[in-house]
C-alpha cells in the first residue's frame, strides 16, 4: 500500500510488500504523483515488511527523479531485514537515512 | 513441486513457513532468493514452468530448476554507480548470494538448476 503526501517534503509512505508482484502499480501509483518534484522527497518504509529487486527497482526510480530534479531522496524508518536488504544492495550508499 | 506463476510460488511459501513454523527472517529470506530466481526465468526464458524443492534442514536447501538455455550466471556487486548500469537481473542475482550460505548454478540434461543454502 502507497500513501503520498506533499507537505515540506514529498513523503510516499510504502507499507507491507514491495516485490515482482506489486511493483509495477506501486511505480505507476508513485510516478504519478512525481509529476511535478519541487520538493524533497522522503521515502518511508516503517511499515515496510517485505522487499525484493524488484521493489528497489521502484525505489531507485524515486532516487533517480529526485536527482533529475536536482532534489534529494532520503529513507526513513529501514529496520530489520529490510533495511539489511537496502545496505547489502548498496542502496544506503546513495540514500540518506532520515529521522 | 511446479509451479506456473509467482503467485503460485507466494503461497506455497507462505503455507510452508506457517507449517514448518518458520522465523519471520528465515522466511523472508527464503521469499526472497526464490522471488529472485524465479522471476527472472519468467522475464528472460520462455519457459513457463519452473520446480522448486525446499528441505526444511539446518541450514534449509532449496533447489530451483527450469528447462533453459545456458544462463551468463555472473554476479558483480552493485556499486552506487553501478546499479543503474547493472544488467537485468543482476540485482537480484546479487541479493539471492548476499542472502545465502551457497549458491552454485549449473546447466544440465537442458535445465538451469539453483542449489542454494540459507
Amino acid at each position: 500500500m502507497i500513501e503520498i503526501h506533499k507537505d515540506k517534503n514529498i513523503l510516499i509512505a510504502i507499507s507491507g510488500r514491495l516485490d515482482s508482484m506489486n511493483a509495477d502499480e506501486a511505480r505507476e501509483t508513485i510516478m504519478e504523483s512525481l509529476a511535478e518534484v519541487d520538493k524533497d522527497i522522503v521515502i518511508d518504509v516503517s511499515n515496510l515488511v517485505y522487499i525484493s529487486s524488484a521493489g528497489l527497482q521502484v525505489i531507485l526510480k524515486c532516487a533517480k527523479t529526485a536527482r533529475e530534479h536536482h532534489k534529494e531522496c532520503s529513507l526513513k524508518g529501514a529496520q530489520g531485514t529490510v533495511r539489511e536488504i537496502f545496505q547489502v544492495s548498496g542502496f544506503l550508499t546513495f540514500l540518506k537515512e532520515t529521522e | 513441486m511446479t509451479f506456473h506463476s509467482m503467485s503460485e510460488v507466494d503461497r506455497y511459501i507462505t503455507s510452508f513457513c506457517k507449517e514448518k513454523h518458520i522465523d519471520e527472517t528465515t522466511c523472508f529470506k527464503l521469499r526472497l532468493v526464490i522471488e529472485e530466481l524465479v522471476t527472472n526465468m519468467f522475464k528472460y526464458t520462455a519457459t513457463q514452468a519452473c520446480t522448486l524443492f525446499i528441505k526444511h534442514t539446518d541450514p534449509m536447501e532449496i533447489t530451483v530448476e527450469y528447462p533453459s538455455d545456458k544462463f551468463d550466471f555472473t554476479i558483480n556487486k552493485p556499486g552506487k554507480e553501478a546499479l543503474s548500469k547493472m544488467k537485468e537481473g543482476g540485482l537480484g542475482l546479487f541479493l539471492v548470494e548476499s542472502m545465502t550460505h551457497t549458491f552454485t548454478y549449473r546447466h544440465q540434461d537442458g535445465k538451469s538448476i539453483y542449489k542454494l543454502t540459507i
